[in-house]
């Protein structure tokens, strides 16, 4: 049964005009303008090197645009301390690293720092939310795991319930299925939908296209540091779109909410 | 629904005091039981009767001048270097660092060895060695810093080449000092680098002490935040840890630890690599448990293995160092060869 939620959907972040690269002479985000309102799963899409990691870095606040200003809640992200954002945005990095032999449990629990306030014992709250964050994400059973023992899928899953357990406003995460399988991917993705029904706000990188564009509301896709298209996935997941982006023929067949997009490398056109 | 709680290993006060307990009572142990042996039995009911004068009663002057003041010592030391490794290693995300990876104890060394070659350091309030030695390792860790800092940042990497380039300059120096001196400075410099806790009263312990109390208060204070940087940069970034103040507290206590027992009472190596991994075989990674837990076991295994370096060989006296290698090494060897995967990654 699906509980319907009736939450005012407000902007949780809105970027305006982002410009930004590492190096002095060459630019990854150029005049990027993105949002995502509360309840709202977003998925960002588009080829390698495009900019979306890098978009998701600067949402999260690990670095500054050249120009242009983002958002949160209706301040600029730079008035935030980085506790402050911490407690109503979690990001989840593409590549997870730990570097010693915490239990699943253990690293859950992490994910309640920002609600620490300094405090030198988990508590009680900590305790629940981490909990509470297993459940959903279905990784109770591994409470007492050591997570450096795991494979690298089901070490995901823990990295998204620790995410969960900080209950923030937005979720910013980067390829969160990019290892799991076709059941644990469908079971990641129900439960963002559900975590956005609930009115949080989800924004996922991802290249799996038949997936993010069966469950998100909305995809934005960049190429080469700009967005090229930003609607309905029906409207973004279309072959001149994509070929556009991807510079490559591209076959796509819908079902209802399914799309599946297929490569035309090599053939002829 | 099911119920998970029981099954995380959160911290609570109980699970943290119950660990704290036990390796208190380990390190008490050791205290209880060291002043009993020595090179002379003493008896205690004589050494604790007051009402003997102190110049009829050797039993007291021994153990108060010489046993007490060198458990004391071993004691703070052992903790030092323990604690000192188990920050570092928390720093560096490393499970090979130990306190004289960022270089601070060759830079001791060298300064010991500098007032050693110079035979200067006789008029000083304290030993020439011990001030030299001090110097020289703050000295290093100024120039690890100024090495490695980049933008507001101490970057792992560069931190970890950094410390192991210095130590190879400065032993390369240590080493030529060694050859252009004389059979009698030789000899003082290798008493200095093997270590030695001999002591007659509390000078040495006042070098350490003060440093020991700041540095642990610092970093236990930073613990949690130290489990996050095991996550990884960005994880503890996004999360609200402030990297660039993190990073300062455990360069500088670290560094700060190592360089006040090196200079007191030489290189004693072993203790700083092999305690902390011990205390995590233990208790998981959690520093909030590893920093303390280190400490006090630190503190004990110190005692403890100069206790054997005292009594070993009747008589003579081995240096610390080689017992603590002595005993070390094969745990550790042991540690790897059967908990590698619960203790290392």
């Amino acid at each position: 049964m699906r509980v319907l939620h009736v939450t005012m959907h407000e902007t949780l972040y809105i970027a305006g005009n982002i410009v930004f690269g590492y190096v002095p002479d060459k630019l990854v985000l150029d005049r990027v303008d993105f949002h995502v309102d509360s309840g709202e799963l977003v998925g960002l899409i588009g080829p390698n090197g495009a900019g979306k990691s890098t978009l998701l870095k600067l949402l999260a606040g690990l670095h500054t645009p050249r120009s242009g200003e983002i958002r949160f809640e209706g301040r600029p992200i730079r008035e935030y301390s980085p506790r402050q954002l911490a407690r109503r945005v979690a990001y989840l990095p593409q590549e997870d690293e730990i570097h010693y032999p915490f239990t699943v449990g253990e690293v859950v629990m992490l994910g309640r720092w920002p609600h620490s306030g300094g405090a030198f014992f988990d508590s009680p709250r900590d305790r629940l939310a981490a909990s509470r964050a297993m459940d959903r994400v279905g990784v109770s059973e591994w409470a007492g795991r050591v997570v450096t023992e795991l494979s690298g899928g089901e070490r995901a899953r823990v990295m998204l319930a620790k995410a969960v357990a900080t209950e923030p406003a937005c979720l910013l995460l980067d390829e969160p299925a990019a290892e799991l399988d076709l059941k644990y991917r469908t079971e990641a993705y129900l439960l963002l939908r559900s975590l956005a029904d609930e009115g949080i706000g989800v924004v996922v990188v991802a290249h799996d296209m038949g997936a993010v564009s069966r469950w998100s509301d909305r995809l934005t896709l960049l190429s080469g540091g700009r967005v090229v298209a930003d609607g309905p996935p029906a409207e973004v997941v279309a072959e001149s779109v994509l070929e556009r982006a991807y510079g490559i023929g591209v076959k796509v067949i819908a079902d209802g909410k399914d799309r599946a997009v297929f490569a035309r490398g090599g053939e002829e056109k | 629904m099911k119920e998970s709680a029981g099954a995380i290993r959160a911290l609570t006060p109980a699970r943290f005091w119950g660990w704290m307990l036990a390796f208190g009572a380990f390190a008490a142990l050791c205290v209880v039981i060291a002043p009993i042996f020595g090179s002379v039995n003493i008896s205690f009911a004589r050494a604790l009767d007051f009402s003997i004068p102190l110049v009829n009663n050797p039993d007291r002057e021994i153990l108060f001048a010489t046993r007490l003041p060198r458990i004391v010592l071993a004691l703070v030391t052992g903790a030092s270097l323990a604690l000192s490794g188990a920050a570092l290693q928390a720093l560096l995300r490393n499970p090979l660092a130990s306190p004289f990876t960022l270089g601070v104890a060759s830079g001791g060394t060298l300064g010991a060895a500098l007032v050693i070659f110079l035979g200067v350091g006789g008029a000083m309030l304290v030993p020439g060695t011990v001030a030299g030695s001090f110097v020289f390792s703050l000295g290093t860790l100024a120039l690890v810093w100024a090495l490695a800092y980049r933008r507001g940042r101490l970057p792992t990497g560069t931190l970890l080449l950094a410390g192991v380039s210095v130590n190879f300059l400065f032993a390369a120096v240590v080493l030529l000092l060694q050859y252009l001196s004389d059979f009698e400075q030789n000899m003082a410099l290798i008493r200095w680098m093997m270590g030695s806790l001999d002591t007659v009263g509390y000078a040495p312990v006042w070098g350490i002490l003060p440093v020991l109390v700041i540095a642990a208060v610092a970093l236990f204070v930073c613990a949690r935040a130290f489990n996050l940087l095991a996550l990884g940069d960005e994880a503890a970034r996004t999360a609200g840890v402030d990297l660039e103040l993190l990073e300062v507290v455990g360069f500088l206590a670290s560094g700060l630890l190592a360089g006040a027992a090196v200079s007191q009472v030489g290189p004693i190596g072993f203790v700083g690599l092999i305690v902390p991994h011990a205390v995590r075989m233990m208790v998981g990674p959690d520093y909030r448990l590893v920093l303390p837990g280190s400490l006090l076991v630190g503190a004990g295994f110190l005692v403890l293995c100069d206790l054997v370096s005292r009594t070993a060989l009747g008589g003579t006296e081995l240096p610390p160092g080689i017992i603590t290698a002595l005993l070390g090494a094969p745990f550790f060897l042991w540690l790897l060869k059967t908990k590698s995967s619960e203790v290392f990654v």
